[in-house]
């Protein structure tokens, strides 16, 4: 019985005409919601798996800070598999994929990929022509789409930023762009149209100037945004979206929304005691307490490190050189000090009291670096705490240790407020 | 096995080099370049398990790692300066680690590309450069084309010896395996000698399933000398500290463009790109080799290898042999859990 | 005016009446089942012994992983911050406080005023916990407290390497079999109980004084072994069991204003 109901769910989710009914059912409902940005959130990633189902395009696997521009460049649909896990997750779905997936990988590994890769197996994705990924961020990831072309039968080119920031280390990068540029279009059969490169970077850029007026207005007290969320759908656009114009017109509703709710004076929560910055990409996507947690104490969550905006305005007259830096000025490439200098920045622009690290099982690039980080706030004094758990497997998740060290975090931060 | 003569030799050499000690954990560090500036490279293998390993690095981590970041605090492994490369994520962290923590010992980050195509090479060419650079600042050496020959044609010969040892099937894996091991802490001229001295020796009875053993794990005598005892014989092993150091550097034109191309094209580690490159090897092994099994023996949280091994079992399953996983801890502490299931994979289809 | 300081654990129940600073009464019961339960029967048995009229009772104060369900309590508290304000009580040269429970570690810092400046937890896995010594204990054949004298009487302790509760337990099956003496596996255990709690604490800064609290801290075994390693003499509370409880009366006391 059950498998017959996988069977019929598998038979919807890869029919591009799913999609195409409930996006304008979703919408209409949506529209009933204050959040323009959410609505078009979702709307976005219903058209994202219609367009991957359908076919008509070339479907491109990619990871997360993987610049985007270029998968638009070639006309191509984009397709993120970590972002798809967490979405998963959010709709407390990924029992069942992680389980298929964890008999032959180990549970040492990042659930997300995990997650991916059962679903891969159970045919819940749309196969890719191509998968295109960038090794910045995590061994994991580097293997992980490695795993799912050769699942696919279908190339994998790897972009393999380098870790100095030197001059030879950028020449080094804008080859390879290139490289995976023209081998891409060669691959799929299509014209490499420079053209298209520009235009995806002229609208990244359009779509950066809202970001950073969100983030300025994010700057208010009280805080005028969940963090919660900017952790969730946000973050999701900007691993996705750039480039398209669809992420300009969310970012743009986006902006609009954040602006309304500063003129109210409305912060997100009824009483801000404590303003908090979370720290990794990432949260757990399915049901749980923190957020709620964090609320009843009256603590914010002003900002979040995967919105912190640390790329510069493309130059769409000199793409390859926009993407280079725009690869390279990622704070989690290369040494940790600069990761840590953009978390001070964060903490005074955001006139932060307290910072969480979440330290996600498996997930050692991040997790390898939270000591150090925190020895480095202490010093300052300011208060830290690392919470351990998981973003995308639920059976991870223990909620009377997660309640118990937050709860004592916001004792500690209650004390200093005090004294 | 080593005599006081040895031992002396050593402990009077390594006394002299204090001051002159570089250590370094990955080998794709071509350690000539430190040896032609007149230094002692030592790869970092700290004993056991010590009170400061938790305290720097998660830990979820990988445990070669932790416990080099442990002895490194806790002044058990003292080097005068330190080559460290980004080539896993452990590796960057520790690098974060011991320059947040040990902000007086010299620390030169070596950027080793994931691809091997002409542009990585010239990349990881220019990185040497930079490397040479600082060793002969932080050392007050210099280092010129003369001193890397020598050190070059040292190191080859240290991978003659390793050729012929390995081909001549007269030594136990265990063993040999050993010496490796007690070589990186040698200078040159002692592992050449002790591996001469081991040449020399008469041939050991040898026989036993034969099993290719691949993977992470830095310590592995206990347990390839588990599977000799239990009546298996390690022909091939693909093990950063095995077989995958003993392709001779062609002394060419541009000595140190040779050198980046022997080091980075060699067989591979699973966090180079692409993965079918050493499936390929892989499978080469298996075509020549003939074994009769393979263990895929990997540290614990390792994550390119944790992910390439169900690709392994795959092609295992393709050529017919049986598969077996273990994860291990840095100090290759055999458990009870391995012997098991090592002593069961060795009985299959018996 | 009295105040009330519940701890609600996982395996065992406190309570602890507080007036001025005095301790009127403590009770300690197994929790069972039913931690509400458990909440109310200690507290009127804390009545009880202490002589004292509920309506006396100004606040009460829960902690513990039971907090959250006990109606009669005003406030919940964390026991992180009650076990450092119960020790700072009791030593007031407390600045590191080792927390070994039934089933979780913890190793707090706090500072001059008794506030909790950094902590550490091992909830992940109950071994180095209470019910660790339980099982190894009657693997041994021994009782607690046996066991505990044997593990600081030996001399030589056979080194356990086992990190988990349940191969921990085969390991010293196995010991026995070889004919390893009782007392040097007894000391082997402790010491790396002590050795992990060492290892946790060296993600803290930890200052002297240490004290020491939770059951285990009445195993005379594992306080000696930690003293061995972090070179410091220990406190141990008359009761290392209701240093929880009393922090939440102490808690109760100061938020009374």
């Amino acid at each position: 019985m059950r498998d017959l109901g996988i069977r019929l769910l598998r038979f919807f989710i890869r029919r591009a005409e799913s999609y195409t009914l409930l996006k304008p059912l979703l919408s209409l409902y949506l529209l009933r919601e204050g959040n323009e940005a959410f609505r078009h959130w979702v709307l976005f990633l219903l058209g994202n798996l219609r367009e991957a189902h359908r076919h008509s395009k070339p479907v491109i696997y990619s990871s997360a800070f993987f610049p985007t521009e270029l998968i638009y460049a070639l006309g191509a649909v984009p397709f993120l598999p970590e972002i798809f896990a967490a979405v998963v997750a959010y709709f407390d779905w990924s029992r069942r994929p992680i389980a298929v997936a964890t008999g032959e990988l180990s549970s040492d590994l990042c659930s997300f990929h995990r997650s991916v890769m059962g679903l891969a197996r159970e045919g819940f994705l749309p196969p890719p022509d191509l998968v295109i990924s960038s090794s910045q961020i995590c061994d994991g990831a580097n293997k992980f789409f490695s795993c799912l072309a050769h699942l696919y039968g279908v190339p994998h080119l790897l972009l393999d930023p380098p870790y100095h920031a030197g001059k030879t280390a950028r020449m080094h990068l804008l080859s390879q762009m290139r490289e995976v540029f023209y081998e891409a279009s060669r691959l799929l059969g299509i014209r490499p149209d420079g053209g298209r490169l520009s235009q995806a970077l002229r609208l990244s850029g359009e779509a950066r100037s809202f970001i950073e007026r969100v983030n300025e207005l994010r700057r208010t007290v009280p805080a005028p945004f969940p963090g919660s969320e900017g952790l969730s759908y946000v973050a999701g656009m900007n691993f996705y979206s750039l480039g398209s114009p669809e992420g300009v017109r969310f970012y743009r509703a986006l902006s609009s929304h954040i602006e309304r709710r500063v003129k109210e004076g409305k912060g997100y929560l009824l009483q801000e005691r404590y303003r908090l910055l979370w720290l990794h990409h990432i949260r757990p996507y399915y049901p749980n307490g923190i957020f709620r947690i964090l609320e009843e104490k009256r603590a914010a969550v002003v900002f979040e490190e995967p919105n912190h905006l640390f790329w510069p305005p493309p130059d769409p007259e000199r793409p390859w050189e926009s993407l280079a830096d725009k690869v390279l000025s990622n704070p989690w490439t290369g040494p940790l000090s600069r990761r840590i200098r953009i978390v001070e920045e964060m903490i005074e622009k955001y006139r932060v009291d307290g910072v969480i690290h979440f330290s996600h099982w498996g997930c050692r690039q991040s997790s390898g670096g939270a000591g150090v980080i925190g020895d480095v706030l202490k010093k300052k004094g300011i208060p830290y705490l690392i919470l351990p758990g998981d973003g995308a497997d639920p059976d991870n998740y223990s909620p009377g240790q997660t309640r118990t060290r937050l709860e004592a975090f916001l004792e500690m931060l209650a004390e200093v407020q005090r004294g | 096995m080593y005599t006081i003569e040895f031992f002396l030799r050593e402990v009077v050499l390594l006394r002299g080099m204090k001051g002159h000690r570089v250590g370094w954990c990955c080998t794709y560090l071509p350690v000539e370049i430190i040896e032609a500036g007149g230094l002692l490279p030592q790869r970092l293998v700290p004993e056991g398990g010590g009170p400061k390993d938790d305290a720097l690095l998660d830990p979820n981590f990988c445990p070669y790692i932790r416990r080099v970041a442990g002895a490194l605090m806790e002044g058990k492994e003292s080097p005068d300066g330190l080559v460290l490369m980004n080539t896993c994520d452990g590796m960057r962290r520790l690098f974060d680690a011991i320059t947040h923590y040990l902000p007086s010992l010299p620390v030169f980050l070596l950027d080793v590309p994931r691809k091997r195509d002409e542009a990585a090479l010239l990349y990881f060419y220019e990185g040497l450069k930079e490397l040479i650079a600082w060793l002969q600042e932080t050392f007050s050496v210099k280092i010129r084309e003369e001193d890397l020959r020598e050190a070059i044609k040292g190191a080859n010969t240290t991978r003659k010896i390793l050729r012929k040892l390995w081909s001549k099937r007269g030594i136990k894996a265990s063993n040999l395996f050993a010496a490796i091991r007690r070589g990186f802490s040698l200078p040159r001229e002692e592992f050449n000698r002790l591996l001469k001295e081991r040449l020399r020796r008469p041939p050991e009875h040898l026989e036993g399933r034969p099993i290719l053993m691949t993977g992470s794990l830095l310590e592995a005598t206990s347990l390839i000398r588990y599977v000799e005892e239990m009546g298996g014989e390690v022909i091939a092993l693909d093990l950063c500290t095995g077989g995958r150091m003993v392709e001779e550097v062609p002394q060419e034109e541009n000595l140190l463009l040779s050198l980046a191309r022997a080091y980075l094209r060699k067989p591979p580690c699973a966090r180079m790109a692409p993965s079918t490159e050493r499936l390929e090897l892989l499978e080469g092994l298996i075509e020549r080799e003939r074994p009769e099994g393979l263990i895929y023996y990997a540290s614990k949280f390792c994550d390119p290898y944790l992910f390439e091994a169900p690709l392994v079992r795959d092609l295992c399953g393709k050529r017919g042999i049986p598969f077996l996983l273990i994860e291990g801890e840095y100090t290759g502490q055999v458990t009870g859990g391995m012997k098991t299931r090592v002593q069961a994979f060795l009985e299959l289809g018996r | 005016m009295v105040y009330a300081g519940l701890d609600i654990g996982s395996l065992s129940s406190e309570a602890v009446l507080l007036q001025g600073d005095e301790i009127l009464s403590y009770v300690i019961l197994p929790t069972g089942a039913d931690p509400q339960r458990a909440a109310r029967k200690c507290f009127y048995e804390a009545l009880q012994k202490g002589g004292v009229k509920e309506g006396e009772v100004v606040k009460v104060v829960a902690t513990g992983y039971g907090r959250l369900r006990i109606p009669f309590a005003q406030e919940q508290v964390t026991e992180i911050t009650c076990h450092a304000k119960g020790a700072h009580f009791l030593f007031p040269g407390t600045r590191t406080v080792i927390d070994i429970g039934g089933q979780d570690s913890k190793v707090i810092t706090l500072d001059e005023a008794g506030r909790v400046t950094d902590f550490v937890m091992n909830d992940k896995c109950a071994a180095g916990t209470g019910r660790f010594l339980e099982v190894m204990a009657q693997a041994l054949e021994m009782e607690l407290e046996e066991m505990a004298e044997e593990a600081a009487k030996s001399r030589r302790s056979i080194p356990i390497s086992s990190m988990c509760t349940v191969f921990a337990e085969s390991e010293v099956i196995s010991l026995i079999a070889e004919g390893h003496r009782r007392e040097e596996i007894a000391g082997g255990l402790h010491r790396s109980i002590a050795e992990r709690i060492y290892r946790m604490s060296k993600r803290l800064k930890v200052q002297e004084e240490i004290t020491f609290t939770g059951g285990v801290a009445k195993n005379r075994g594992i306080v000696k072994a930690l003293e061995k390693l972090f070179k410091l003499k220990i406190n141990v509370p008359f009761e290392p069991q209701i240093v929880g409880a009393l922090g939440a009366a102490l808690v109760a006391r100061e938020r009374d204003r």
